[in-house]
């Protein structure tokens, strides 16, 4: 996740969004070094100067190590292969409906390489003390989210915003917020994260976003059920009511997909046999973080 | 994007892999048979076997009844329009196959089976092999061709960006191996880059009129998305939500608190005003609504003026006289509040309008508690 040794490089960044994200991410005082746009190589973007290719950005800058990707989707396979090969560690994909065939290939070789690849259709990911990486809030740019020990893990990039806010409602602030993207294919799970969380001496307690389809959210019932993670987890499931449907749809998010198995209730069941405390309603997240801090 | 059979089986035969020789027809008067053949309604779903709308034929005169009895029938809803009729084959044995994406491994994955037929996915009865998308498909069985067949399939998944590839059953004649069915998903995201799909219309039988209504508002316009999901659900509370994770916990939320959600549908993005009056505009053209809540979260880029000042549109054009609840915020969130706020004034619209002070959650009881109410 983030250091203080984190330092970006923005792949698209001429474009609309990344040229509007980039602004706040500096802002966020995350380091910015540099972006790259293939054919306006020396352009200036918020008085960061634009390459090529990601090798010519590492050349300028050696000390870049995290990629954030503001790419047409059908162009993400390539230019995070291209981040990848240049060196960068990290990953952040930003740009939605990435094909699942591009999505698992760059998983894989990601796992090859020992690289991460956050995304696709992150939000991004923001540490309250570094800043952000991404089109996610920052406390001061979004009163939703202030400083504090809650770490969020969410699918939905707009309810890690919403959670955020009710939690800062609460007067729970957060340490560090990942959107991992709700596709069917994700670079970074649940227990990814939760394996950083272990770790982070500023974090307390995990709330989790999660949704029907997939079998993301069992895997993490069964990291707490292993103790691999210790700290108290607080989920919200989305989805119940795509039980009654009855057909075969996507609800939302390319991954939530109705199917007989992964249901919202089948997940809430199995993370509560596990120990994690599951609130019904969303608006019920901070009296489960309050009471699991006690 | 579903394929129905028979297209699925084009794809499958462009990679090598051998299906019955067959024609599609779409009246009974099409039919000219010279020996048994099989008649399978070009539906796109499961079950059409327990639906009745797969049979034999052994003759001219019984595929013509089996043919005009299809015709009659209705499939999710909608007509059965197009029969595949194939020649029947001399069955020795069948098996299952499934080519999909997995997310224990993050990878794709083969089911297979020793047994095929409509009942393998309730036995159970299969093996899981995951493979690397970047390498040759595992070995899964000793039976050269049957492995020959499987290499193929994995081929087409791959080739065609499939995000399911199921061949239901493989059947086994004294000639070798033939793809019995084809169930194939084509991943929407990757349409882009495939020429091959651009002329196939999907088959959106499976939606009601006004869920096909509610897809066509993104065709001509990709700005935001509005309504690409749109499903009927009957009561009596009409929902716009806004984004993904948003509109499954507000759904949730409703459900739970006892209110019958008249249908789900969300936009997200940054769409237009003019895409969103057209998402409310059908919305709102649901019988017996009693209410209406509009839903979603702080919004980072979204324009909250524009996007609301196009619900409102429609609102004091039909003037609803039920309760309409919206919670929102973001960017121009206080000069849309103000302006919602004069324009349901001035037309004596019930509306409650929350900011982030309000959870999401808790607004979604508030709609429930007036449609009760009232």
């Amino acid at each position: 996740m983030l250091t203080k040794e984190t330092v970006v490089l923005v792949q698209g960044m001429t474009g609309k969004e990344g040229t509007r994200a980039s602004e706040l991410m500096i802002e966020s005082g995350i380091t910015l070094s540099a972006g790259v746009t293939p054919g306006k190589g020396g352009q200036e973007v918020h008085g960061k100067p634009i390459f090529n290719s990601v090798q010519e950005a590492k050349e300028h800058d050696p000390a870049i190590n995290t990629s954030v990707l503001y790419v047409p989707p059908l162009f993400v396979y390539g230019a995070a292969m291209e981040a990848m090969d240049a060196g960068i560690e990290l990953l952040i994909i930003i740009s939605e409906n990435v094909p699942v065939q591009d999505t698992a290939k760059l998983i894989e070789h990601a796992r090859t390489n020992g690289k991460r690849v956050i995304g696709p259709a992150s939000i991004g990911i923001m540490n309250t003390a570094l800043g952000k990486i991404g089109s996610i809030g920052f406390p001061g740019q979004n009163e939703a989210y202030s400083k504090g020990n809650i770490g969020i893990i969410s699918k939905s990039g707009g309810m890690s915003g919403e959670t955020a806010n009710i939690l800062t409602q609460a007067g729970l602030g957060q340490s560090t917020v990942v959107g991992i993207g709700g596709d069917m294919l994700i670079g970074t799970t649940f227990t990814d994260v939760l394996d950083y969380f272990e770790q982070d001496e500023g974090t307390a307690a995990v709330v989790m976003f999660g949704e029907f389809g997939g079998r993301y959210e069992q895997h993490v019932a069964q990291h707490v059920h292993e103790k691999k993670f210790t700290k108290p987890v607080i989920a919200f499931i989305g989805g119940q009511f795509a039980e009654t449907l009855n057909r075969s749809l996507a609800l939302g998010h390319a991954g939530a997909i109705v199917d007989k198995e992964n249901t919202a209730n089948a997940k809430k069941r199995i993370l509560q046999d596990a120990g994690v405390l599951v609130a019904d309603y969303h608006y019920q997240i901070p009296e489960l973080v309050q009471e699991a801090l006690q | 994007m579903k394929l129905v059979e028979y297209r699925g089986k084009e794809l499958l035969t462009k990679s090598g892999i051998r299906v019955p020789a067959g024609v599609v027809i779409t009246n009974s008067q099409e039919l000219n048979i010279t020996g048994p053949v099989m008649l399978k309604a070009q539906v796109v779903g499961g079950k059409r076997k327990k639906q009745g709308l797969i049979a034999k034929a052994e003759n001219q005169e019984a595929a013509e009844t089996i043919a005009k009895e299809f015709f009659s029938k209705t499939y999710n809803n909608a007509p059965v329009t197009s029969i595949l009729v194939e020649d029947a084959l001399d069955v020795q044995a069948e098996y299952f196959l499934s080519v999909l994406y997995d997310t224990d491994t993050r990878g794709p994955m083969i089911v297979f089976s020793e047994e095929g037929g409509i009942d393998i996915e309730e036995t159970g009865n299969v093996t899981k092999h995951p493979f690397s998308i970047s390498e040759d498909p595992p070995t899964i069985t000793e039976n050269k061709e049957l492995q020959e067949l499987i290499t193929k399939a994995v081929d087409c998944f791959k080739e065609n960006d499939c995000i399911q590839l199921e061949i239901n059953p493989i059947i086994k004649t004294a000639e070798g191996l033939y793809a019995g069915d084809a169930k194939i998903t084509i991943d929407d995201a990757s349409l882009k880059r495939h020429d091959a799909f651009k002329d196939i219309q999907e088959d959106t039988s499976f939606l009601t009129d006004l869920e096909r209504e509610a897809r066509k508002i993104d065709e001509h316009d990709h700005r935001g998305v509005a309504g690409k999901t749109f499903v009927e659900m009957n009561g009596d509370l009409a929902v716009i939500a806004i984004g993904g994770g948003a509109s499954l916990t507000s759904m949730d939320a409703i459900v739970q608190a006892g209110g019958k959600p008249a249908n789900y549908t969300e936009f997200s993005g940054n769409p237009p005003r003019e895409k969103v009056a057209r998402l409310t505009e059908l919305t709102l053209s649901q019988k017996n609504l009693k209410g209406c809540i509009v839903v979603g979260g702080k919004a980072n880029f979204t324009d909250v003026y524009e996007t609301l000042g196009g619900f409102m549109d429609v609102i004091v054009e039909k003037k609803p006289d039920y309760p309409i609840v919206i919670r929102r915020a973001g960017p121009r969130d206080k000069e849309a509040f103000a302006m919602l706020r004069e324009r349901a004034d001035k037309h004596n619209i019930d509306l409650t309008l929350y900011g982030e002070e309000m959870p999401m959650s808790k607004a979604a009881h508030i709609i429930v508690e007036k449609v009760s109410g009232c």
